[in-house]
């Protein structure tokens, strides 16, 4: 039979297709995007503009990470994220692209917005992406940061951070919001609120 | 009790209620503008997005909401629920998919939020749980997307997390 031509005229109005998202889970908005593209459009317009939509990156094989998710974004057209997910832990040594990880924040500035950022720090590194993680804290659209694991004491957050000596308040100008997915000591949260001059809700157990 | 005509695009004229009709905001902004008082029960008001058995459709379930008391504001951190339809409402609304989505479009040109809010809860229950390839049978949609492009979709879905 025909396609009804109401359901992609509801689908494309905005006020309509909100709606209908709203009640959805994530799994159900990836499938909706999946589905023509006028429903991509909406669904992936709600997945940004409403949502937590991350790519993940990093772990043991940052580079080729960065790669494929360079190539991916490189050739989509309605790419669905709004912010990054970065596993930071130790690499195993082959690492080819150090010289590139400066160019990767304007590369990503160019083709999305980063409102979200979650970091998932487990150890020392010396992965690259710890200068993505220093351009995106400070990036004016980032509003929010999930913390899954971070450093338990200052000289590693300093180094991770990147935070300036002698110590600047104010390293992350724009963040709104910090979840705590772990429970963190006080020094660093001390540290992060002292950070986030725009902050507004902290979410997550915290022993203070 | 005061009556309005309304008049749909295929020109079938109802009279309803006033009470009734300006359940509808876009409606009732309508009647303010002008000017209408109670008694111009002449008035026809023209309803150029809406078909006849649609705007029976929302008449009818207009007259059986008047009386509901008017829909809470807007919450984003309440959960969404989508498991409380009432059953008149569940019944009333097991029509053709194509109706039901010119029902969602005649609610959302006419303003009547409670109308929306329930048309788009059963929508979303429909889609619920389905693979891309399931909501396009259900809805009868055609698959416009390249193989090029849909891989390149399937590709995005698989990096996206939540958190």
């Amino acid at each position: 039979g025909e396609e009804p031509v109401s359901i992609s005229k509801a689908m494309s109005i905005y006020l309509i297709s909100d709606k209908i998202f709203k009640y959805l889970d994530f799994s159900d908005m990836l499938a909706c995007s999946g589905v023509n593209k006028v429903w991509n459009n909406s669904a992936r317009s709600h997945l940004r503009d409403d949502r937590v939509c991350l790519a993940s990156i990093g772990g043991h094989e940052t580079c080729r990470h960065i790669k494929e998710f360079k190539s991916l974004v490189d050739t989509s057209f309605n790419p669905p994220f709004n912010g990054l997910k970065l596993n930071l832990r130790k690499l195993s040594d082959e690492c080819e692209e150090h010289a590139d990880v400066a160019k990767l924040h304007p590369w990503l500035r160019e083709r999305m917005d980063i409102k979200h950022l979650s970091i998932f720090w487990t150890s020392v590194t010396r992965c690259p992406v710890e200068r993505l993680l220093q351009d995106l804290i400070q990036d004016p659209c980032l509003e929010s940061l999930t913390v899954t694991q971070l450093p338990f004491n200052m000289i590693s957050l300093v180094r991770l951070f990147h935070i300036p000596m002698p110590r600047i308040n104010s390293w992350m100008p724009s963040v709104r919001s910090v979840s705590f997915e772990c429970v963190p000591n006080d020094i660093i949260i001390f540290e992060l609120i002292a950070a986030s001059p725009q902050l507004k809700n902290i979410h997550g157990m915290i022993l203070v | 009790m005061p009556v309005v005509r309304l008049q749909s695009v295929d020109g079938e004229v109802f009279p309803v209620d006033v009470e009734i009709a300006r359940m509808s905001f876009a409606i009732r902004n309508m009647l303010d503008d002008l000017g209408v008082q109670d008694n111009d029960a002449e008035e026809v008001i023209p309803l150029p997005n809406v078909t006849g058995p649609i705007l029976r459709k929302v008449i009818e379930w207009c007259t059986h909401h008047k009386d509901d008391p008017p829909p809470p504001e807007e919450d984003d951190t309440r959960e969404k629920r989508t498991d409380d339809i009432p059953a008149w409402d569940q019944e009333f609304l097991r029509v053709d998919q194509a109706v039901l989505f010119d029902i969602i479009l005649a609610a959302n040109y006419l303003d009547i939020k409670g109308l929306l809010d329930v048309t788009c809860k059963t929508v979303a229950n429909m889609i619920k749980g389905k693979t891309p390839e399931e909501i396009r049978k259900l809805f009868n949609i055609k698959n416009d997307f390249t193989p090029a492009e849909e891989e390149q979709i399937r590709k995005e879905n698989e990096w996206c997390e939540e958190k």
